[in-house]
Formats: structure tokens, sequence, C-alpha cells
């Protein structure tokens, strides 16, 4: 589903922030990525929603295939065309980014106004993926009513209200305490089992170290398992 | 599509709530630049109306000493044609001279004569090309040299007048109207700036969910829009109801501005686009730094 071919991403003063990474990820898994803070797990998954790209000179390419009729390759991927890469995966941040003016339903279904689904339709989607995430009763609340777990919560549903192929977490847990970060946890195990892949970037060894996924670990942007393709 | 532009004005008009604060300064700014800009646009229009009337000016009346035949007419005529920067000569008899009299002035001032006191003379004007205050003191000169006339009359002065303040009539509303819009450009990109930052989140929502740079773009383009459309159509009504009570105090000025109805009509099509332009580049800039600040 994701590969990466000998990336490489140079910022200013030469600082290369991801150095010849090589990997793969196969649709349906769950993938840890891992790493001290500054390793290069949100560089990389940048480059997976096309935030950033690799460097133009010797910068490896990644290319990113849902179908075979859908694939990004970020050598050939125009500006242009990275909203319909969004559109078929769901990004959550460590930081939520709710708005605060909406409440829980609006943050939810702005994701669905945003590609143009039907009026009709909104409604039992978003109930739907409240459900998933098991925050329906609190549709009508304001974001800043809810814990920290739950908001969390929410915005796993937003990024999972279109049913995407993928899911990306950059230190999703990172917010949260121990009970909150089991929670939010197992969700994402939950969505997994359903069949969408997902790559979650964290710190919490608690998570990856008796996990039965697969691990990524970065190293100032240096991909230490490179055996595991 | 319908739908998300239904969901976009809407957005609009609640961004246009929640910034209250924001936007009223620079609604009221843009009031004032319009205010300033449509009299600025206004005395441009005044000031090309007395530059083309001053072309008009261009002319000099020699009066004869005493009445000739028709025939000294044309010849005098010929003389008259052969100074080089002359472009037409209209004999004007004592008898047509008296008509042209009556038709503006009231006949009674010409009761207390008996006979016909206007004598006749000759209206030249000058070709285009010099039509320079110079050309026109230097006919008036040769013409009052010449013994078959009494007096000449050349309306010298006011044509040296305007021309040495055509350049400040015309440099000076430019030179407003310039800083203006320039100003105008800096506080509608900034309000959009200061709008777009509270609104990071909601940008960076639509940024990552794959909405298209329009959807983005949209709601920010559409507030200029209100704002600009809004402060220059209120600044009109506002000088529109000034000039009016103006108007009677100022009745030359008032010739003059005549029909300045399409100057206003430019300026809120002039502001309005401006608006609409400067928010859009503003929210095209704030994305690329954005993307290229998220390191």
């Amino acid at each position: 589903m994701i590969q990466f071919s000998h990336v490489t991403k140079t910022y200013e003063d030469n600082w290369k922030a991801l150095s010849d990474v090589t990997c793969r990820i196969h649709k349906g898994e769950f993938v840890f990525l891992t790493g001290h803070s500054g390793a290069g797990k949100s560089t990389l998954l940048k480059m997976v929603y096309m935030d950033e790209r690799p460097d133009e000179d010797r910068g490896g390419q990644i290319m990113v295939k849902f179908t075979p009729d859908s694939v990004y390759d970020s050598k050939t991927t125009k500006d242009s065309s990275i909203q319909q890469l969004r559109r078929q995966m769901g990004i959550v941040f460590q930081d939520f980014k709710l708005l605060g003016d909406r409440n829980v339903f609006e943050n939810v279904a702005l994701a669905l106004r945003i590609v143009g689904t039907r009026a009709k339709d909104i409604r039992p989607m978003v109930y739907e993926a409240l459900a998933l995430v098991g925050i329906s009763q609190k549709r009508l609340s304001m974001p800043y009513t809810l814990s920290g777990g739950e908001q969390q919560r929410v915005a796993i549903a937003r990024a999972m209200v279109h049913n995407p192929y993928l899911l990306l977490a950059d230190e999703p847990t990172g917010n949260l305490d121990p009970d909150n970060a089991k929670e939010v946890f197992s969700i994402f195990k939950e969505i997994n089992a359903r069949g969408t892949t997902i790559v979650m970037a964290t710190h919490n060894p608690d998570f990856y170290l008796n996990s039965p996924f697969r691990r990524l670990t970065l190293s100032h942007g240096t991909l230490l398992n490179r055996d595991i393709l | 599509m319908f739908s998300q532009i239904g969901y976009l004005i809407s957005e609009t008009f609640r961004s246009l709530k929640q910034h209250q604060t924001v936007i009223l300064p620079s609604l009221v700014t843009i009031f004032l630049c319009s205010l300033l800009l449509s009299a600025s646009f206004v005395t441009f229009l005044g000031v090309f109306r007395v530059i083309s009337v001053e072309k008009s000016l261009y002319k000099v009346e020699a009066f004869l000493k005493e009445s000739v035949s028709e025939k000294s007419v044309s010849s005098i005529k010929l003389d008259l044609y052969k100074i080089k920067w002359v472009d037409s000569v209209e004999y004007i008899s004592a008898t047509a001279a008296l008509e042209d009299f009556k038709k503006h002035f009231s006949g009674e001032m010409l009761s207390l004569v008996s006979d016909n006191p206007l004598p006749a003379s000759f209206r030249l004007t000058l070709q285009d090309r010099y039509k320079t205050p110079f050309y026109l003191n230097s006919l008036s000169n040769e013409l009052s040299s010449n013994p078959l006339f009494d007096a000449v009359q050349a309306p010298v002065a006011w044509v040296e007048r305007l021309s040495s303040w055509k350049f400040s009539l015309l440099f000076w509303p430019f030179a407003i109207s310039f800083l203006l819009l320039m100003t105008l450009s800096l506080i509608i990109g900034n309000s959009v700036r200061l709008s777009l930052f509270s609104r990071k989140i909601l940008v960076e929502n639509m940024k990552y969910a794959g909405g298209s740079s329009f959807f983005i773009v949209f709601p920010f383009v559409l507030e200029g829009l209100i704002q600009g459309l809004v402060g220059s159509l209120l600044s009109v009504f506002f000088f529109i109801f000034v000039f009016n009570s103006l108007q009677d105090l100022l009745p030359v000025a008032a010739i003059y501005l005549s029909g300045y109805g399409w100057m206003l009509f430019l300026v809120v099509l002039l502001v309005t686009f401006l608006s609409v332009y400067f928010s859009w580049r503003s929210v095209s800039r704030f994305l690329l730094s954005d993307r290229a600040g998220s390191t």
C-alpha cells in the first residue's frame, strides 16, 4: 500500500529529517512508527499525505496505492491531485485539531462537507463514526466540555467518517493520561480489525513492546530495522 | 457543488459574526478610504473637464476700428490666415455681434443707445499644436500691432494659470488615489490574515480532509468581497449625500462635476475587486507559507 524507496528529506541548514528510508507498509497492516523526538516520525507521515515531498535531487520516491486505479507517486502527483489522495485517508494529530466553535456532530460532519457528501447522507455517516468510537451520546457537546480522551475520540471519528483505506496517527496518545491512551489504542485496534491500514507514530513503549504489530524505528532520520520489508 | 457553496456561504457569515472585532475596524477603514477615493475620482473628473475647456480658450478676438466692406473682409481674412499658428478665422459683423449679445444678455441694456454700439470683429483660433500660452500671447501681440484693430481680447492670464496648475491638478488626485489604493490593499490583506490566523485549525482541517483549494479559499474571498462591497457602497452613499448638500453652495463646481455617478461606480468596482484580489492572495500565500513552515 505504501512504499518508501530511498527517501531523503533535507531541511534548511542541511539538516536531514529523513535519510535513505526504504520500507513498505502492506494493506490492512497496523504499523508502529517509533523513535525519539525529532527522529523523523512526523516527517515520514507528512510524506505519506504529501504535505512534504522528498528532496528533488536524489530524494527517492514514495508510492501510495489504494486500488489499482488509485496510485499516487511523490514524483508525479501534482499539487492539485493531493486532495484526492487525502480523501482516501484519515489523519489524527496529537493536538486533536477540533474546532471550538461547533459541536461534536459538526466537527465530524465537516470532513464530509469538505468532500461534497450529499446532505442526506451526512447524518447517518456521522452517527456511525461516533458509534465506532463510542461517543454518540456526546454528539451535541462542545469540544471544550469533553475530556482529552473524548476529544481524541471525536478526532478519530472525524478521520474515519468517510471510511478511508488508511489511517495515519501522529502521536495520538501524546496528550492523554494512560487510561485514555489505552482506550484510544483499543479503538485503533478495532478499526484495524475492520480492514483499515493504520500507521501510528508513538514513543510510548507500552503500546509496541507487547504488541503483535510491526514496528519501524527511526533514529536521526534513519530507519534502524531496514530488514523488515 | 451547490450544496458545498451553500455551506461555504454559511461558513463565511459564521466567520463574519465571529470576527466582528477584526472586521469592524477594517470596514471603517475601507469606508474612509473609499470616501477619499470617491472625492479624488470626482476631482479627477472635474480636472479633466476643466482641461478640456482650456483647449477651447485658445482663441483671440480682434475688434475692428471701423466697419469694412465685404471685399475687405475677404482680404483681411486671407492676411490673417498667413499667420502660421492660426487654424480658423471667423468674421463677426456688428449686426451678428448685436444678435449674439441679445441672446446672452437682456435687451434692456441696449435701449439706452440708439445705434448698434458693438464693433465688428475677427475671431481666430490656434492650431492644436500651437495651443500654448506663448503662442496665444504672440498672436494677441501681433494683432494688437495691426492698425486695423482697435482692441484685441485673449484670455492669456487664464490660460497661463490653468497651464501652470495642470500638473498639480492631475498629479495630486492621482497620487492620493494611488496611496489610498495601497492602504486599502494592505488593510484588506491584514484583515484577512488576522482572520486566517484565528481560523488556522479550520484551514488545516479542510486541507487534511482533502478540501480543494476552492473550498479553502472561497470563504475568505467571499468575506473580502462583502467587506469591500459594504464599505465602498456605504461611503458612496455618504458621498452622494454630502455632495448633494454642498451643491447649492458651490454651483460652479456642480457644473463641472455633473454626471459623476459612473466615477463612484468605478470606486465601488475597484475597491471590491481589490478586496477580492488581496483576500485571495493572502489566503494563497498563507497556504504556501503554512506548508513551507510545517517541518
